[in-house]
């Protein structure tokens, strides 16, 4: 894993406090804090950092107050927005509460006041989900390169296999022999990087899931 | 009575400011016709007849149903509610905190027999009241409804919170699960800088504990009482279940009273003068009462202490001539009473009252002592002098006969006061001579 990539937070939040205060925390826990008062300056810190960010896959969590949400997310890449947690802070709980019930890809919400523990438990959660977020993404990458690599006759042959179909009846199925189909599943298995049936199935899933299946 | 004009001045009877054309409508009239007769006549609201009640249909009931996507069609009593009453003679303030406690905008006006003859609104209310009169109702939670304030958790450093305390009266509230545990001041941040003390330091061990907390429904007389008593500036403001919502500075408390004594100077002068004048001639008859007795109109006891320690005073310091007492007892008293009544003794205690009081001098002073005795103090009065004058005294009391042509006499107790001793020893003297007195016979006086 890429444990030796620095975690990256991003704070936006008019309240010069909680910028200093999260710079403090990240700072013991061995993190890389960017605050900002207003989201104006970010889109310019995106132009200079976000190609970075992707390449290295640098886990990255946003700390965002309420208000500024909606500003810091129109600037946010599209590819580090999908596997960044978002957690939103903010003083009105009743704005907050409402906020929570409209949007679904914040991943935590915090009412101010605080405590600086209850931050610093949110920001091992939001680092770990980034990470699980991240590791689902590589997964998915390398099935699909697997996939990729099939021929037509073997994706064909592995459709059949997941569906829990014997060799022979394969072989009765597409006409061929029942040599031929243990040499396409073998083919299959090495190809995909899986060992077992239930593996490549599993696999199957995600590559049909992420839209490549058909 | 004035204080009836005063009442009237500040705040109207229901009856002044009521709407008197009321708009009724059939309980089976559709709603929108109901809307359409409110809009016609500019009314907020139209009453109905419904099952031997008054009910009403309220501009705000339309929009609830508006706001529901209910159709017009529905007949209006569907939607209607009984409406409150009250007299027409009621004060607004009786109005206002009916519809306060009730959680409601709308009242009946109804005269005396009970007739509904207007309808009165809240905003109707509101604006016959001067709002300075309202102080004494205003409560803490009106005053702080736009005041944000900044709550950190005792965890937080000093140093990264500092910026949030610029202006002397801000501080930052230290809370625990939304309730204030401490506070922290910006002259509380001034000693520690002043001190050079860390600010790297959590809140917690910086803030000052317990903090005064005050409700959001305490009025402001309250929490300025309790800001005085404490000898602090600033209360938090918590709700009912002790969460922070705020804080309030002495300064703004008393800004937002000031202000509104200073307007009700303004507009209502003449009303304060008049309520001041009904005080004042108030407090004076308290006065007269604790210092006189009720029957004779003549001073009490407490009246004799006071200005016969004021004549021991005198004495002592300007060695002036010296001043006497006498004690003047009514003679078989209780015989009087009981042949005649004590309506009749009281005539008697009345009428002696007014005898003595006319033969003294206006600088003495006549007390009623008690039950049938009366006491005379003799300013620069000596033994022979004192004696003379109940000589006097009792004579003209045995020559003339009283009310329904009762005899009565008297024996008097006479005695000078002698420096160095005390108000109780003369009394004692002058006591014990009226004994003398009364034991060799009655209606004479003894000396002591």
């Amino acid at each position: 894993m890429d444990q030796a990539v620095e975690k990256i937070l991003l704070v936006v939040d008019e309240e010069m406090s909680s910028l200093k205060a999260l710079a403090r925390l990240g700072r013991q826990a061995g993190m890389r804090v960017y605050g900002f008062e207003t989201p104006a300056a970010l889109p310019a810190w995106w132009r200079e950092n976000a190609e970075k960010c992707i390449s290295q896959r640098a886990p990255v969590c946003l700390v965002l107050d309420m208000k500024s949400q909606a500003a810091v997310l129109a600037s946010l890449p599209a590819e580090l927005a999908r596997i960044s947690p978002i957690v939103c802070i903010g003083r009105d709980a009743a704005a907050l509460s409402s906020h929570q019930r409209l949007s679904a890809d914040v991943f935590a919400y915090l009412e101010k006041p605080f405590s600086l523990q209850a931050m610093a438990e949110v920001l091992v959660a939001a680092f770990h989900e980034q990470a699980r977020q991240l590791g689902a993404q590589r997964a998915e990458d390398s099935v699909r390169q697997g996939f990729a690599r099939l021929t037509r006759r073997e994706t064909e042959v592995c459709g059949l296999v997941v569906q829990g179909l014997q060799n022979k009846v394969i072989s009765d199925v597409l006409g061929i022999t029942l040599k031929t189909v243990k040499a396409h599943r073998a083919k299959v298995m090495a190809k995909t990087g899986v060992r077992s049936l239930a593996d490549l199935i599993r696999a199957h899933d995600i590559w049909l899931r992420a839209g490549e299946g058909k | 009575m004035a204080e009836e004009g005063l009442n009237f001045a500040l705040f109207p009877s229901v009856g002044e400011i009521a709407q008197r054309q009321l708009c009724w409508v059939k309980p089976e009239a559709p709603i929108s016709e109901a809307a359409r007769l409110m809009h016609e006549r500019g009314v907020s609201s139209v009453l109905i007849q419904r099952a031997g009640q008054v009910h009403v249909f309220t501009v705000e009931d339309l929009l609830h149903f508006t706001a529901a996507g209910r159709d017009g069609d529905v007949r209006v009593e569907g939607a209607s509610h009984p409406v409150l009453r009250i007299g027409e003679d009621e004060r607004v303030l009786a109005a206002l905190e009916m519809l306060e406690s009730r959680h409601e905008r709308y009242l009946g006006v109804e005269d005396g027999a009970g007739e509904l003859v207007g309808v009165v609104t809240y905003t109707d209310i509101l604006a016959s009241i001067d709002p300075s009169v309202l102080v004494e109702r205003k409560t803490i939670g009106e005053l702080i409804a736009r005041n944000a304030v900044y709550t950190f958790t005792a965890d937080w450093i000093l140093e990264d919170v500092l910026c949030h305390l610029h202006r002397l009266e801000d501080a930052i509230i230290v809370v625990e699960a939304r309730r204030p545990i401490g506070i922290l001041t910006t002259k509380d941040l001034f000693r520690l800088v002043a001190a050079g003390s860390p600010l790297d330091v959590p809140l917690g061990s910086v803030m000052t504990t317990p903090v005064a907390a005050t409700q959001l429904a305490a009025t402001i007389n309250e929490v300025l009482v309790l800001l005085k008593a404490r000898q602090i500036k600033r209360a938090v403001v918590v709700d009912e279940a002790g969460e922070v919502v705020g804080v309030v500075t002495q300064s703004q408390l008393v800004g937002f009273a000031y202000g509104s004594w200073v307007n009700l100077i303004k507009y209502h002068a003449s009303e304060l003068r008049e309520l001041v004048g009904i005080l004042e001639s108030k407090a004076r008859a308290y006065e007269q009462e604790a210092r006189t007795d009720p029957l004779t109109g003549l001073a009490n006891r407490r009246q004799l202490q006071e200005q016969g320690g004021q004549e021991i005073e005198r004495v002592r310091r300007y060695a002036t001539s010296s001043f006497s007492m006498a004690l003047i007892d009514i003679d078989f008293f209780k015989r009087i009473n009981d042949t005649y009544g004590h309506l009749v003794g009281d005539r008697v205690l009345q009428e002696l009252g007014e005898r003595v009081s006319s033969l003294v001098r206006k600088t003495d002073l006549v007390v009623r002592w008690g039950g049938e005795e009366f006491a005379v103090l003799l300013p620069h009065t000596d033994a022979h002098a004192a004696a003379e004058f109940a000589e006097r005294l009792c004579q003209h009391v045995a020559a003339t006969p009283f009310h329904a042509n009762i005899a009565v006499t008297i024996s008097i107790g006479v005695s000078v006061y002698r420096g160095e001793e005390s108000l109780q020893a003369l009394f004692e003297r002058v006591d014990s001579a009226l004994y003398e007195a009364k034991r060799a016979g009655r209606n004479r006086v003894a000396s002591a």
